[in-house]
């Protein structure tokens, strides 16, 4: 018997529009669990044996939409997304706060496989066993608020036409793209309820690329059984009481850090990274909560925590922008890394990027890029098509933003990424332009910096991440641990929520073995199967192509810049050392299993059982002239 | 026996970001760190509220009996976000 799953994936093929479910094997879940794990299994099964030939946005990249095995029973909803990464051209899981995944469950399944693209543009309608492609030419080009008001009405009705008799059902969950995903922006993201993001990843251009505007999903049955009930409402019970004492975060969300984590921490992006540290109380949340918050706790499904707040700009130029508080990465990377501090501006940026579906993160990293490159006086006003964008100034980034997601002129390089736009911009410029950005792997660096030693982030946590800059998935030390990647790797693949997860490993799994019945230990784990998926990404990371392919002893290292002192505040001149970056990368490849190249061993490979991805390591080492 | 403890944010900035100690064998995080806040009037009571206590990177209860040569983080729960 399976606990805890639906047993089941919808296949959905949007070239051919055949529709159909495969099954799902419990040996296959007990080893790759769901979301991030499953996902990254999915994808080396389907695509590994040509995984360097495959277009991220191209026809043959198959889009993931996945629950996990606590989906739906742990406090608080995550969706995972995952394809292969237009911006690592790895394996990113990206997850976001929607009921999209619950939805699935109810309706009686674990999640959804995306393969081809369509003709026209689509989404997909799921309402339990009712699995449709639908016309979405009219909601092409429509920003979120737009496009959500609109949708959902016409799928409600739908809906309830078929509910008919058994009451007015509940709206069904959406998750979707905006302009910025359909013109295959590669830091595009999948968008849920006007505000949630999957970001880093930038699936939002592999679903435009799909021609897939949207997936709605309504469920009405009931979720999988369980395996131990009781065992799940005791531990569900102490769980809730556990997470309702974050008093603090729930009061303030991650928008706290705004301030402190410049002044205190000096790890904050500021000015496309030149400086970490600030004393700029106008950015401080009670400023937020003073003159935008109109909503001061919002949780979605099942969450105790409620950190998101809402604000809505109700005066001035920036009246009717909203967005979720927002949270910390966005206060900075639509704030301080553009060297804005006043909330009002911060709020309208982020409701741009939301209403556009942008990753804001990667957005505002780009964004400083090209500020700072105008400050050097690299790139004109001329090349910029008129706009002069100087730091503070959010009009002039809205107008690059809009430039980037119509892709006109040199926007159409900046859509391509932090990191194509660096090598570009230097090919045209012919001087290394590289030095400015901030990324690793193709991924904008998350808003946490290294430099002061202050942060949770440390020397490596960027560098030798199989999800490059995602700050949401840090290397740490020591490496085989519940903590850093293998702590974030359980979250994104039980695809639960990594604020609401922090109650102790050995009590999420006494949790798991309630829903699935399966005993798992912190052991199994990080020496198992949190390590298996580890090493599976990284083989995918490294194989990446088409355009782009990572050589370890070149990208496994920070940016330039952290090695540059920082030039202010209290931890002025800090800086990351080659040194130590080196002394610590070494521990790493050692305890994770990595050879002296960074490449995962052989021998290690096959204690896991990934027997069939060795012939991917030989492909690596021969692509890198390594023995 | 030796043990080394990692502090971030405003604790890091009051005690050091690294700081290396030599207790007796068997002492508690609580016996280690309650004293070290106290100097400079913390509680580890109010600070357990907001962090994590982290043993070679695994969360621990403050009755947890360190080893030699641990590692001890005392780190923000909301991090990262």
């Amino acid at each position: 018997m399976l606990y805890g799953y639906a047993g089941k994936l919808i296949d959905i093929n949007l070239s051919t529009e055949k529709i159909s479910t495969v099954s799902l094997n419990k040996k296959i879940l007990k080893k790759w669990f769901g979301g991030r794990g499953l996902g990254t299994y999915i994808l080396w099964k389907e695509l590994g044996h040509k995984w360097e030939y495959v277009d991220p946005l191209g026809e043959e990249n198959i889009l993931l939409i996945l629950t996990g095995p606590l989906t739906g029973y742990y406090p608080g909803i995550k969706t995972a997304v995952i394809a292969k990464s237009p911006e690592s051209n790895g394996v990113v899981g990206s997850v976001l706060s929607s009921e999209v995944s619950i939805e699935l469950k109810a309706a009686g399944y674990d999640g959804i496989i995306i393969r081809g693209k369509a003709d026209t543009p689509k989404y997909i309608l799921i309402h339990n066993d009712y699995i449709e492609l639908k016309d979405a030419s009219k909601y092409w080009g429509k920003r979120g608020s737009e496009f959500l008001r609109e949708v959902m009405k016409d799928v409600y009705h739908e809906i309830s036409e078929r509910e008919k008799g058994r009451g007015l059902p509940k709206e069904p969950a959406i998750m979707y793209i905006g302009p910025g995903g359909e013109n295959k922006v590669r830091f595009a993201s999948v968008m849920a309820k006007w505000v949630h993001a999957a970001g880093y990843g930038g699936y939002g251009a592999v679903m435009g690329a799909k021609n897939l505007k949207a997936i709605v999903v309504k469920g009405t049955g009931a979720l999988p059984p369980i395996a131990d009930p009781e065992k799940f409402k005791s531990l569900l019970k102490e769980i809730y009481q556990k997470l309702f004492g974050a008093v603090t975060f729930r009061a303030w969300g991650t928008g706290a850090g705004g301030y402190s984590v410049g002044a205190v921490s000096s790890s904050e992006p500021i000015r496309n990274w030149q400086e970490e540290w600030h004393n700029n109380h106008e950015i401080s949340v009670v400023n937020f909560e003073s003159k935008v918050w109109i909503k001061r706790f919002w949780g979605d499904y099942g969450c105790p925590i409620t950190c998101m707040k809402i604000s809505y700009v109700k005066y001035g130029k920036y009246k009717g922008a909203f967005s979720d508080a927002p949270d910390y990465e966005l206060m900075a990377y639509m704030g301080t890394n553009l060297g804005i501090f006043e909330p009002e501006k911060i709020v309208y940026l982020s409701w741009l990027v939301d209403e556009y579906g942008l990753d804001g993160i990667n957005t505002g990293n780009i964004l400083g890029y090209i500020a700072e490159l105008f400050e050097r006086g690299i790139i004109t006003k001329d090349e910029l098509d008129g706009i002069e964008p100087r730091w503070g100034d959010a009009d002039a980034f809205a107008k690059l933003i809009e430039l980037i997601i119509n892709r006109r002129g040199i926007g159409d390089i900046f859509a391509e990424g932090i990191y194509r736009a660096s090598i570009k911009l230097s090919e045209f410029k012919n001087k290394d332009l590289t030095k400015y950005a901030v990324q690793v792997k193709g991924i904008g660096v998350g808003a946490h910096g290294i430099r002061s030693k202050l942060d949770y982030t440390g020397p490596i946590s960027y560098a030798v991440a199989v999800q490059g800059g995602d700050h949401t998935s840090a290397a740490s030390l020591p490496a085989r641990s519940p903590q850093g990647e293998l702590n974030a790797i359980f979250n994104d693949s039980a695809v639960i929520c990594s604020f609401t997860s922090w109650i102790g490993f050995d009590k999420l799994m006494e949790f798991t073995q309630s829903i699935t019945g399966w005993k798992i230990t912190q052991d199994d784990w990080v020496n198992e199967i949190g390590l298996r998926i580890l090493h599976l990404q990284r083989i995918l990371l490294l194989l990446g192509g088409p355009d782009v392919y990572w050589d370890p002893r070149i990208h496994d290292d920070n940016p330039p810049r952290f090695y540059e002192p920082l030039p202010s505040g209290p931890q002025k001149g800090a800086a990351a050392s080659k040194e130590e970056v080196e002394k610590l990368k070494k521990r790493y490849y050692e305890e994770i299993g990595y050879d002296e190249y960074g490449i995962p061993k052989i021998e290690v490979l096959k204690n896991l059982g990934l027997v069939d991805a060795i012939k991917a390591v030989e492909r690596i080492k021969s692509r890198l002239g390594i023995q | 026996m030796k043990v080394k403890i990692r502090l971030y944010g405003e604790l890091a900035l009051m005690f050091g970001r690294e700081i290396e100690m030599e207790v007796k064998e068997n002492t508690s995080l609580n016996d280690i760190l309650d004293p070290l806040f106290r100097s400079k009037g913390l509680k580890l009571d109010d600070i357990i509220q907001s962090h994590l206590l982290i043993v070679n990177g695994v969360i621990q209860k403050r009755d947890y009996k360190v080893k030699n040569q641990a590692e001890i983080k005392v780190l923000p729960i909301f991090h990262g976000g």
